[in-house]
């Protein structure tokens, strides 16, 4: 990796921290307990259109890690580490070769639901008992709706980088 | 701009996740017993820690968590909810009254589930 990547780097994990520290602070008030924007995933989004795939696990994992010890307690990481690392990895596959089926918004909502299944998942371990299927209709509409919203903040956030060559000369 | 603002997989993906939630939410309200006699189960770690006849109930009954997470949950008459919590999020309280059989709420840092049942607890657990 060469030092405009690793500027890249720091600079999307940095954002990715404000927005998720920001996202806890202010909250954005939702009709269902629990669920949340995650805005952070637009930083995800970013990255993965410009970095290496190990570099966009590294971002995430940072991200989690972070903003883990600075609000939610370590009772919350396995939750945002399962969601975060396997959205990411899934949003990268589809990013790079389903991109004839799916706009950035269908990634962002493929990554929104992997997230939310993820967590559903550690939950059913940690709580040793199956909450999938009540859970399973509101988490997917939920991922559907903010999965969306951050996918379109994405898609302009994409277009504006190349544009105006934001990430051209380092990279 | 020359890109479709939603291309096929998208639209097929938003239509396929809409229609399996349905399908699934409506599973769930037909799996849910309409029988009004509820019984609230509380379960940590995966064993029933009470059980909790909710038409039986005079005044209001408090349980007292401690150990990690110190939580209050209280029943009354036909509902139940977390009060209180110390831990970090607090859906749990958020969640608020259960009143149907099926309803749940879950408190992950405590490993706490309160759930609703009908009188025949066989029937609602069909559909997890």
């Amino acid at each position: 990796m060469n030092k405009g990547q690793d500027a890249i780097l720091i600079i999307l994990v940095c954002n990715a921290i404000l927005i998720s520290l920001l996202e806890s602070v202010v909250p954005i008030p939702m009709p269902v307990p629990g669920v949340k924007l995650g805005l952070a995933n637009i930083i995800t989004i970013i990255a993965i259109a410009h970095l290496a795939f190990k570099d966009v696990l590294l971002i995430v994992f940072i991200r989690c890690l972070v903003v883990a010890v600075l609000t939610k307690g370590i009772t919350a990481l396995p939750f945002s580490l399962a969601g975060g690392l396997l959205s990411a990895a899934v949003m990268w596959l589809c990013y790079k070769y389903l991109v004839d089926w799916f706009s950035v918004k269908g990634v962002s909502i493929i990554g929104a639901i992997t997230h939310n299944m993820a967590q559903l998942v550690v939950a059913t371990i940690i709580l040793r008992e199956s909450v999938m299927l009540f859970y399973l209709p509101i988490l997917l509409v939920s991922a559907l709706v903010t999965g969306f919203i951050t996918g379109l903040i994405s898609e302009s956030a994409l277009r504006e980088i190349d544009k105006r060559g934001i990430f051209a000369h380092v990279a | 701009m020359n890109i479709p603002w939603l291309k096929t997989g998208d639209k097929i993906l938003i239509a396929t996740v809409t229609v399996l939630a349905a399908v699934i939410l409506i599973w769930n309200i037909l799996g849910a017993s309409p029988d009004p006699d509820v019984t609230a189960v509380i379960t940590q770690d995966g064993r029933v820690i009470k059980q909790l006849d909710l038409l039986n109930l005079d005044e209001p009954e408090y349980l007292y968590l401690t150990g990690t997470v110190s939580q209050v949950i209280v029943a009354e008459r036909g509902r139940i909810r977390f009060l209180e919590s110390d831990c970090p999020n607090r859906t749990c309280v958020n969640s608020g009254w259960l009143t149907r059989a099926g309803d749940r709420a879950v408190c992950v840092p405590s490993r706490v589930v309160i759930k609703i049942v009908g009188k025949n607890p066989e029937m609602d657990t069909r559909a997890y």
